[in-house]
């Protein structure tokens, strides 16, 4: 592959992460846009590709901005679609149908009280008939379910999860932006009240108001970026939305189609990866996704996520920005924008050394994986 | 429209036999024509081959819990649901998987592979609910 074939990141934004409600979900995408528009050194009249997520009004946005795009999608505001959409901006870049194109994360979960769960929630397939008559909803419970057959197949235990929680936790103090910096114990996560069994509140994501942005061009014109680039050098995807929300493997067939793709699109394997950014919505699947995309033996992440993998200054560092668990759940967009931060050395106290391979991973109902490079091919 | 009201499941065209059935202590799915796949959701076409004929049929009502999970958060506030609750995925004999609740049996001792049947909850006089005990144990 050659430099001009592949796609970059010159430009990361984002508003703080909290509660505002005097903001709405495209106010906050339209300032974490102008924050990348400034890390980038560019003028919204650079931009003519956008991609915008969960933002609702995209006519407004579209008028607020100014912005001539002549690529333009919107896409679901589920948080499996981060990795689609910043791969539809770079297909769209290496096609040439847009130049430089603006990726745009709104939220306002946190002040309109959004709720994962609940009659609103039509998460499950056919769930006013199937799922609400039984008590059964949101992403949460599916994740319980999973883990409750993951501790049975394999002897996971609780405890051993407690280990995601309290190392992102620890990360997150080292993130001014994260909304929970206090440091956390095994002991705290069991002692944590019961969501759904057997998840703990420790185990679930933080509902936030904030915005996130990225801009992606080409490899060629990346060269002349103000920031040094980060390069998509690899991304892929599956899907396997037709098995319903329960997958017998924990998703990990689907997971293997993409880390084949992502690999060797990127030429690298798991031994080259510097720093992971996983989707993690809730902590069981930073256990499934290490498992299905390679980087530990089948059924062994309970174990292998002890004495500190997962740490700063452990085999894989994950999540350094405090991920969805501790910084905000920002549905995959911050970990990209940590991913493309850590390339770039600009982590302060949580910078992974030498951090030239950071790989974003979702392993979700549809799977995406992202691998950023500090160098074009 | 109340909430509670909203938990009954909202029963449509594809869905009635399914639920007419449950009122009557039967359980039934929809088989496929084309290909003899059986399938737990309410859609005109079968995902496997695309047709759309097929036939209600009766299943056995046995099954196994493939997973289960013990509710503390209410997320359906104004419905007598009372946590805890449990939530469990029952994969039946015949191969689909259903959302229920078992009952007959603590929540804390409900297990992977247990062997459970169907027990129907009547709720409403068009209405009851595919809920499953454990095979072993008595109501
Ligand atoms: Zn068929």
């Amino acid at each position: 592959m050659k430099n001009s074939q592949s796609a970059a990141v010159i430009g990361v934004g984002s508003t703080a992460f909290g509660n505002f409600p005097e903001e709405d979900a495209t106010t906050l995408g339209i300032a974490a846009l102008h924050s990348a528009l400034q890390d980038a050194g560019l003028q919204m009249q650079d931009i003519d590709g956008l991609i915008l997520h969960r933002v609702a009004d995209y006519q407004r946005f579209v008028r607020t901005t100014g912005l001539q795009p002549r690529f333009m999608n919107t896409v679901p505001g589920q948080g499996r679609m981060t990795g689609v959409a910043i791969q539809a901006a770079a297909s769209a870049i290496l096609s040439g149908a847009a130049k430089t194109i603006a990726l745009v994360h709104g939220n306002d979960g946190r002040s309109v009280g959004a709720r994962y769960g609940g009659l609103t929630d039509r998460y499950g397939t056919g769930a006013e008939q199937l799922w609400f008559p039984y008590g059964m909803t949101s992403p949460g419970a599916v994740n319980a379910l999973q883990f409750q057959r993951h501790m049975k197949k394999y002897g996971t235990t609780s405890e051993q999860l407690a280990a995601v929680a309290v190392a992102f936790r620890k990360h997150a103090g080292l993130n001014p932006l994260a909304v929970m910096q206090k440091p956390i114990t095994v002991e705290d996560h069991q002692n944590s009240r019961f969501i759904c069994e057997p998840l703990h509140l420790l185990d679930y994501c933080l509902i936030n108001d904030g915005g996130v942005a990225m801009i992606l061009t080409s490899a060629e014109r990346a060269r002349d970026a103000k920031q040094p680039a980060a390069y998509l050098r690899g991304f892929a995807m599956a899907s396997r939305l037709s098995e319903g929300e329960f997958s017998d493997d924990f998703g990990r067939e689907c997971m293997r189609k993409v880390a084949d793709d992502v690999f060797a699109m990127a030429g690298v394997g798991p031994e080259d990866i510097n720093a992971l950014m996983i989707y993690d919505n809730f902590s069981p699947s930073v256990m499934f996704n290490l498992e299905g995309y390679g980087f530990c033996p089948v059924g062994e992440s309970g174990r292998w996520i002890q004495d500190g993998r997962l740490e700063l200054t452990g085999q894989y560092p994950t999540n350094t920005n405090g991920g969805h668990l501790s910084e905000s759940y920002m549905q995959g967009w911050s970990l990209n924008v940590e991913a493309v931060r850590q390339i770039r050395a600009d982590c302060g106290a949580r910078q992974v050394p030498d951090a030239h391979f950071v790989q974003y991973l979702s392993g979700g109902p549809i799977s995406t994986s992202i691998i950023y490079g500090s160098q074009p091919v | 429209m109340s909430e509670l009201k909203t938990l009954q499941p909202v029963v449509d065209a594809l869905s009635r036999p399914f639920w007419q059935a449950a009122r009557a202590h039967h359980l039934v799915l929809p088989r496929c024509e084309g290909c003899q796949t059986l399938r737990a959701h309410f859609e005109r076409w079968c995902a496997v081959c695309g047709d759309e004929h097929f036939q209600w049929e009766r299943l056995s009502g046995r099954g196994k819990v493939w997973s289960h999970c013990i509710f503390h958060r209410i997320y359906f506030p104004s419905s007598d649901l009372k946590v805890p609750y449990n939530v469990a995925v029952v994969a039946l004999e015949e191969g689909p998987r259903l959302i229920s609740n078992i009952v007959g049996i603590d929540s804390q001792f409900i297990e992977i592979d247990m062997p459970v049947i169907v027990h129907f909850e009547d709720m409403t006089e068009e209405i009851s609910l595919v809920k499953f005990k454990p095979l072993h144990f008595s109501v």
